[in-house]
């Protein structure tokens, strides 16, 4: 039986740390009252550290008893990005453990529901960074920077490198301070604060120009539909999208081709 | 001319052309390459008429000799024209691409000198694609009617996707708005791909790396509106596509009037815009809920109910067939329930299974019940507080609010339905009613 406990645990906000605030749990058959990281807090406090043989351990037990589903929607949910997730995400796993790999398929119950939604919102919001990522391309790399709710990262990161598998690229998180790294198949997800891309050259400022008119020109004005343009497309993806954020300098466009096509053959 | 104004008049005359998928092909990327393609498709962006911009859609020329009375690219219309080079617009679609603006290249031309001429430059295109860049992202290419088969083969082998208009749902509007067309000389094209993807198909099971041809199928556009079909009609047509060339999509256009023509609808005329978005929900009848076009419309209604959607008013015309149990029907039987889709059916079939299920465990499910508590029970009971009538039916499904006046919920009252009179009243205050 469980005991409600009003210490906070504290851990490292990694996917491994949370597996070891599980196992603490069911060894001192305790729910603590919340989680948290290395912020401040007037709460008492149990530090959890990530500890590589009790994550192994941990890994092998939940892969068995929830099945290779149970533990891929633990793993996917646990991306969302709201600040009480964990103890959602503690009682459907304790609640798992319980029942075994068919409590995956119990959607009506409240916490399997609630677990499903919110790896829902992460595949969701994934699969639209897939089309809404914009590259700014500097010849020898690529670089983008995104603002999702949730941790997308490790979602997306097989896409893009199947993708584009012989590219040096960086996508940048702006809102959990994390890039996906991409060289030569060497590929990294790691903490990183602040980036700032450089000034991009004179093609690239042509491509985005070309790709805003493509974007203008396509949409047919008798048809005009921004109720249904907003639906596909919330206002909070268009921050870093080229069709939407970007504004042409006062140099004309016509001068700009014309300008890089004499470069081009001149080389 | 510069790229600009090349890319803004040939995307402007593509603009009207809806098959605009990045759909059903899943092929990996390599070493060596660039690009992968996704069967479930990717939009990349909206345009401002709410149309998911997928692929880079754009005319290879708006020059053409045809003179289709519909078609802002006639030969006998004043429009500017312009051509891009194959190098300039294969170097422009892996310039987006790379920058991740575009999912693929959706290839369209007008026919400028004749169809071979045409379907060779748009090989010559693809070729620059498929085999310098190694570009293994997704292409969806126009068939150019009356071109040669053989250069509709090589046009097949280097796309995903490709697709033959049939422009308008009848031979005789055919003929009537486009008198170069003939109903035989668009669907030549559309057998002879047919035949080749059922051959391939054959050739693939034989040898695994045999060059894959049109992999994601081959699809359709028709204009709506433009002549006076009935809705009947449309679907039968759209059915028969289906079945005869196992069609993957067949697109729907409202007909948008840009030119004034006898032959044609009045200028003023607005885009039919419902009437194609209720072809399109019964064309996903017809794919994915086992519809039949005689079950969602039949001679005696052969146009489409404005108020309700064809699933909720199939729904409502065979009321006898409701309410379902949610815990024992079977899933083509869920499928059928106004509200009810694919997901949402696989959802109940999945939890069901561990389990009775309640109105509460639907809505935790993501069922949405607005329409279906109305056609549903579980375990044996209707949803709670149910108003339960034909009125109060159409009303919750064509999400219109129900006038006091014709509603059914109306406070209880002693009187008969016309106003009490001047004596019930008095008998009321009195006691004796």
């Amino acid at each position: 039986m469980f005991k409600r406990s009003a210490l906070m645990y504290q851990y490292d906000k990694t996917f491994n740390g949370f597996l070891c605030c599980i196992y603490s749990c069911c060894r001192l058959h305790e729910i603590p009252s919340g989680f948290c990281g290395n912020e401040d807090s007037l709460f008492e406090k149990r530090e959890i550290c990530t500890n590589h043989k009790v994550v192994t351990e941990m890994r092998h037990i939940l892969r068995s008893r929830l099945g290779s589903n149970g533990f891929s929607l633990l793993s996917n949910a646990f991306l969302y990005g709201e600040a009480h997730k964990e103890t959602d995400l503690l009682m459907f796993t304790l609640f798992a453990l319980h029942t075994g790999p068919s409590a995956v398929f119990m959607r009506g119950h409240p916490l399997v529901a609630r677990v499903c939604d919110m790896e829902r919102g992460v595949l969701n919001e994934a699969h639209h960074f897939l089309g809404f990522i914009r590259f700014t391309d500097y010849g020898y790399a690529l670089s983008a920077i995104i603002e999702p709710k949730h941790f997308v990262l490790p979602k997306i990161r097989t896409h893009f490198c199947d993708r584009f598998s012989g590219e040096t690229f960086l996508i940048f998180d702006k809102t959990h301070k994390a890039a996906l790294l991409h060289h030569s198949n060497i590929l990294r997800i790691v903490p990183l604060d602040a980036f700032s891309p450089a000034q991009p050259d004179d093609a690239e400022l042509l491509f985005r120009s070309l790709f805003q008119r493509y974007h203008t020109a396509v949409s047919i004005p008798e048809r005009k539909n921004e109720r249904c343009q907003n639906t596909n497309l919330p206002k909070r993806f268009r921050g870093q999208m080229t069709e939407f954020s970007f504004h042409p300098s006062t140099t004309s466009l016509s001068e700009l081709s014309v300008h890089l096509l004499e470069k081009e053959q001149s080389s | 001319m510069d790229i600009f104004e090349k890319l803004t008049i040939l995307t402007d005359a593509a603009k009207y052309d809806v098959a605009c998928t990045s759909s059903g092909v899943d092929r990996g990327g390599a070493p060596g390459t660039i690009g992968n393609a996704a069967a479930c498709g990717i939009c990349h962006s909206f345009s401002a008429d709410g149309r998911c911009i997928s692929l880079l859609k754009v005319l290879f020329t708006n020059a053409c000799v045809y003179d289709c009375k519909y078609c802002l690219n006639r030969r006998s219309n004043d429009v500017r024209r312009a051509a891009f080079t194959p190098r300039e617009l294969a170097d422009l679609t892996i310039a987006f691409y790379r920058r991740n603006y575009i999912e693929g290249l959706f290839l369209s031309s007008g026919v400028f000198k004749n169809p071979d001429y045409t379907c060779e430059q748009l090989i010559e295109t693809l070729s620059i694609l498929r085999n310098e860049y190694r570009f293994r992202g997704y292409i969806h290419v126009k068939a150019i009617p009356g071109a040669d088969t053989r250069l509709i083969d090589q046009l097949g082998l280097l796309a995903d996707r490709m697709s033959v208009n049939i422009e308008l749902p009848t031979s005789e509007g055919l003929q009537k708005l486009a008198p170069d067309k003939t109903r035989q000389a668009i669907l030549k094209p559309m057998g002879l791909i047919h035949n080749r993807i059922q051959e391939n198909n054959y050739d693939l099971v034989q040898y695994r790396h045999a060059p894959k041809f049109a992999p994601a199928g081959h699809s359709t556009q028709m204009i709506i509106g433009a002549t006076n079909d009935s809705d009947l009609h449309i679907l039968r047509l759209t059915q028969a596509l289906y079945h005869k060339y196992a069609l993957k999509r067949v697109f729907f256009s409202a007909y948008i009037p840009m030119q004034s023509h006898a032959l044609l609808p009045s200028l003023d005329t607005k885009p039919p815009l419902l009437r194609e978005h209720r072809l399109y929900q019964a064309d996903w009848l017809l794919r994915f809920y086992g519809f039949h076009a005689e079950e969602i419309l039949d001679d005696e209604h052969p146009d489409f109910n404005p108020i309700l959607d064809p699933k909720c008013n199939w729904a409502v015309n065979h009321l006898d067939q409701f309410p379902v149990e949610v815990n024992r029907a079977p899933y083509e039987i869920l499928l059928r329930v106004p509200g009810i889709g694919v997901k949402s059916a696989r959802r109940i079939i999945t939890a069901r299974k561990n389990g009775s299920l309640d109105f509460g465990d639907l809505k935790r499910i993501g069922v949405v019940l607005k329409r279906a508590q109305f056609f549903l029970t579980c375990r044996g009971k209707q949803m709670p507080h149910l108003k339960f009538s034909t009125d109060t039916i159409i009303h919750a499904l064509s999400g219109q609010s129900l006038s006091p006046a014709n509603s059914d919920t109306a406070q209880l009252s002693l009187f008969s339905e016309s106003s009490p009179t001047k004596e019930d009243v008095q008998k009321c205050l009195s006691g004796q009613l």
